[in-house]
């Protein structure tokens, strides 16, 4: 181990802080805790300010160079800026001891601890570091010693040192995400006076999730072999088409729960120094897959949070009802890793833990929708997007879109033999859905009261124009006593496939509109859809029927994505974090 | 022979406890096994086993069983022990191709009325596949519907006329429009609207669209618009100044289906309504 006992480090430190206090076990901030946690910090003698948002100049306070330089030469205060420090937060377990990093000593090969450079300075000269901000979830160290930040319930806000000619680097760790903090570094000459004074931000990473322009490393789809039907030949078509980047998941191992997007999201936090911390957002829907972040993810750089309570679970705390759109920019606002939305309305949907969780992130700003009207009741049930690398926004927003799917059937003569959905939906023939009046008045109430104002809903939240649109033909049926459900296996429920430089592969439900199950070519819908598809797109059109589309589900709900993350918060988005501040 | 599925619906925690113990390898073998044995493969050839209701439906449950327990044992096992999953929003529901076969009908409807002491849940999931099965299911269906002591199942009951043929689907409604249950009275006034023969419940829509319950009489007036009534014109007019507004929405649209020129003289007040459903569905018919 590289440290000295905590403890006594944090004595040590807290002694020379004039603090004697000590001892106390810790209790700080786990990967559950988030950046809600508020600073419990001192009040900081001789600090100027409680402003997290400033920049990292330096105010010096002297006119001139200062004698003193170990080689001679005269040392100009000015010269002494220390930089900006960024990270992610160090909520994994990288030496695997089964405790959380961060409650622990740094140790060699955590890979989670940002830098502080500090330039060297001639004999004498000491540095004084003061602590602002969130105080608990931030902490430095110098070398061995416990420099700043809470520790066994003591807190040590201002530390001192002289970081000597060759100059040196403190150790900093993030306890939670979206921590924002700062330091005021005091440069002191050897009697003590102060040569010049500057702000630097200590920031952790948010929590990012994850959207569908971002390179994917990583498909997950259940293998499905029962007696309610098998998902062999769609995960064959996984297998042939990602190879490598596809794992197929014993499902029976998982009691059979095939819904894998609803079990976890993806999300990431990154820093500068090539830190990135995976996190699976861990759903409290707690059926068969509940254990399967931990068997298949948690380990060093992956961690698996939740938020919420698993007793108040409800079908919106599943997450094919939490997504995350492309990069948007809104009313001149930019945001780098989109915009968060999910499914609630009023005090019905997302619980408000987990909501108000993300909503602490800032950056990807999210937006709820109304998603009561649908039986299960997801965003994924009727929105999407895809990449369009032609595009200026480089993607599509797609909707689902009644009247684009009754154009196609009223095209139809009314013989069409419908397959599958004479049996399963008690539509024999296209003449059988045109000639039922409920249907179509259900359909026409839905776009008019749920799809147009949601599609009106995006255009102002992320900025959208009439061309970023692709509306999917979608046709939905009620069920009994529990709301609207595809009947038409749902197109826009779709998972996006593009590693990086690789191709750009869609997996979708084979809507199966058509008598011959083998000759995709004949299938009006999907015809549509991808004549819809930007360039460059390869839709995979998949049998997901009996183990899906039947139990109120599509592609998009039985699998899910891991991506890279792509953009550098700490340069892209640091004005959403500092407006929010 | 042992089903591989199996997961009953609500004993899905207790397997995947059982699942977590066990090498991961063991349900590959397992799967090979069961596959091999699969009484899907052997479906087809069970298809003869016909299923045909008669004048006393529960005679021809009993035979049908019967003649599929002689002629095709697995199949019969394997419909008996099949358990409804759970779908995405966490209700029950039986899918497979086991479903999709006109004796798993006869099958259903037996372990329906077993008194085994199936849950609601269950049961309702029995009904709801039945029109799945591609076999007969209505008169059975109705004739169950007035002694079904669960609204729950009833409600399934009444859903799953939407296909059945028109004597036991009608008179199934009908005895669901009058129903004790409020939901059950919503369900059958919401499949009527499914079926273009539901016209000839008119009276026992108008006077659903009487109902107490708000949400039975919004639906019921609903139907009525859907169906196209010219009777109920008057009675549907009354609603245009409802409180609530899910009622006054229903009512613009029923008149507005029932008669375009009718309904714009009289819906033309709304076009301002608090609700801008309704307000822009005046506008529309206003318009056009």
């Amino acid at each position: 181990m590289r440290r000295a006992a905590f403890v006594g480090a944090l004595v040590l430190v807290a002694s020379a802080c004039g603090d004697d206090t000590g001892g106390g076990g810790n209790e700080g901030s786990g990967g559950t805790t988030g950046a809600d946690s508020e600073s419990e910090s001192e009040t900081l003698t001789g600090s100027s300010t409680d402003d997290p948002s400033m920049g990292s100049t330096s105010t010096s306070e002297t006119d001139g160079d200062t004698e003193g330089d170990t080689e001679g030469e005269a040392f100009d205060p000015e010269t002494f800026v220390l930089e900006d420090v960024f990270g992610t937060p160090n909520l994994d377990d990288d030496d695997s001891n089964e405790r959380t990093d961060w409650l622990e000593v740094v140790f060699e090969g955590d890979d989670d601890v940002a830098a502080l450079e500090v330039p060297g300075l001639p004999e004498g000269y000491t540095v004084e570091l003061i602590a602002s901000g969130e105080l608990d979830n931030f902490r430095l160290w110098d070398g061995d010693a416990f420099a700043i930040g809470v520790a066994d319930d003591v807190t040590a806000d201002v530390y001192s040192f002289a970081p000597g000619p060759e100059g040196s680097t403190l150790d900093v760790e993030f306890g939670a995400f979206n921590t924002q903090g700062s330091l005021e570094v005091r440069l002191l000459d050897p009697e003590g006076t102060e040569l010049s004074t500057q702000q630097i931000r200590m920031m952790g990473s948010p929590l990012i999730m994850n959207h569908h322009l971002q390179p994917s490393e990583g498909v997950w789809v259940m293998d499905v072999d029962a007696d309610f039907g098998t998902n062999a030949a769609m995960v064959g078509v996984f297998a042939s088409v990602l190879g490598d980047q596809f794992d197929p998941v014993d499902d029976a191992t998982y009691g059979f729960d095939v819904w894998v997007q609803d079990e976890i999201e993806f999300a990431t936090s990154a820093g500068p120094g090539g830190q990135r911390l995976d996190i699976v957002i861990d759903s409290v829907r707690d059926r068969g897959l509940d254990d399967f972040p931990e068997d298949e993810f948690v380990g060093p750089s992956f961690i698996a949070s939740r938020w919420g309570d698993p007793l108040l679970a409800t079908t919106w705390d599943s997450f094919g009802n939490l997504e995350a759109s492309p990069p948007v920019t809104v009313d001149g606002t930019e945001y780098p890793f989109g915009k968060i939305y999910y499914g609630r309305e009023g005090t019905n949907g997302l619980q408000s833990e987990l909501g108000d969780f993300l909503a602490s992130q800032t950056l990807q700003a999210p937006f709820e929708v109304d998603t009561l009207w649908l039986c299960v009741g997801h965003v994924d049930e009727f929105s999407s997007f895809v990449p369009d690398p032609s595009s200026d926004k480089g993607f599509k927003f797609l909707i689902s879109d009644v009247d684009a799917a009754w154009e196609i059937i009223d095209a139809l003569p009314p013989s069409t033999p419908l397959g599958r959905f004479g049996p399963d939906h008690g539509f024999a023939t296209a003449g059988d859905l045109q000639g039922d009046p409920g249907l179509r008045a259900l359909n026409a109430e839905l776009q008019a009261d749920e799809l147009d104002p949601i599609r009106e809903q995006f255009i102002a939240e992320l900025g959208l124009e009439e061309s970023d649109i692709i509306y999917v033909p979608s046709l939905f049926e009620d069920i009994p006593g529990c709301g609207a459900a595809a009947l038409i296996p749902g197109m826009v429920n779709l998972i996006v496939s593009n590693p990086q430089d690789g191709p750009i592969d869609i997996f979708l439900a084979d809507p199966f509109f058509r008598q011959n199950e083998g000759d995709q070519s004949g299938d009006p819908m999907i015809e549509a859809f991808s004549d819809a598809l930007p360039d460059g797109l390869v839709p995979h059109y998949v049998d997901n029927w009996d183990v899906y589309h039947l139990a109120l589900g599509e592609v998009h709900c039985g699998t899910n994505v891991l991506r890279t993350p792509t953009e550098d918060w700490w340069t892209a988005a640091l004005p959403l974090l500092e407006n929010d501040r | 022979m042992k089903s591989r599925h199996i997961l009953a619906f609500g004993t899905a925690l207790l397997l995947s406890s059982a699942c977590d113990n066990g090498s991961t390898d063991e349900p590959s073998a397992e799967r090979e096994a069961q596959v091999q044995a699969n009484p899907v493969d052997n479906a087809t050839s069970s298809k003869e086993v016909a299923f045909v209701l008669g004048a006393d439906w529960r005679v021809s449950v009993d035979d049908a069983v019967a003649e599929l327990r002689s002629r095709d044992p697995e199949l019969a096992e394997a419909l008996y022990a099949m358990e409804p999953r759970s779908t995405r929003a966490g209700t029950a529901r039986f899918t497979g191709p086991l479903v999709r076969h006109p004796i798993a009908a006869a099958v259903f409807l037996d372990r329906l009325t077993a008194g085994d002491g199936a849950s609601s849940e269950v049961r309702a999931a029995f009904v709801e596949a039945l029109p799945r099965t591609t076999g007969p299911f209505g008169p059975a269906v109705t004739a169950l519907l007035a002694d079904e002591s669960d609204a729950g199942v009833r409600m399934a009951m009444v859903a799953s006329l939407r296909t059945a043929e028109a004597s036991s689907a009608l008179a199934g409604l009908e005895l669901g429009l009058s129903d004790s249950d409020p939901t059950v009275r919503l369900t059958a006034a919401r499949t009527t609207a499914r079926r273009t023969d539901g016209v000839e419940l008119e009276s026992e829509l108008l006077a659903a669209a009487a109902d107490a319950d708000v949400r039975v009489k919004t639906q019921a007036i609903r139907t009525l618009g859907v169906l196209q009534i010219e009777g109920a014109k008057s009675q549907i007019e009354a609603e245009l100044s409802a409180q609530d507004a899910e009622l006054r929405l229903s009512a613009v649209r029923a008149l507005i289906r029932i008669d375009p020129a009718f309904a714009k003289s009289r819906v033309a007040s709304l076009v301002a309504d608090e609700d801008p459903r309704i307000a822009k569905a005046v506008r529309q018919a206003l318009e056009g």
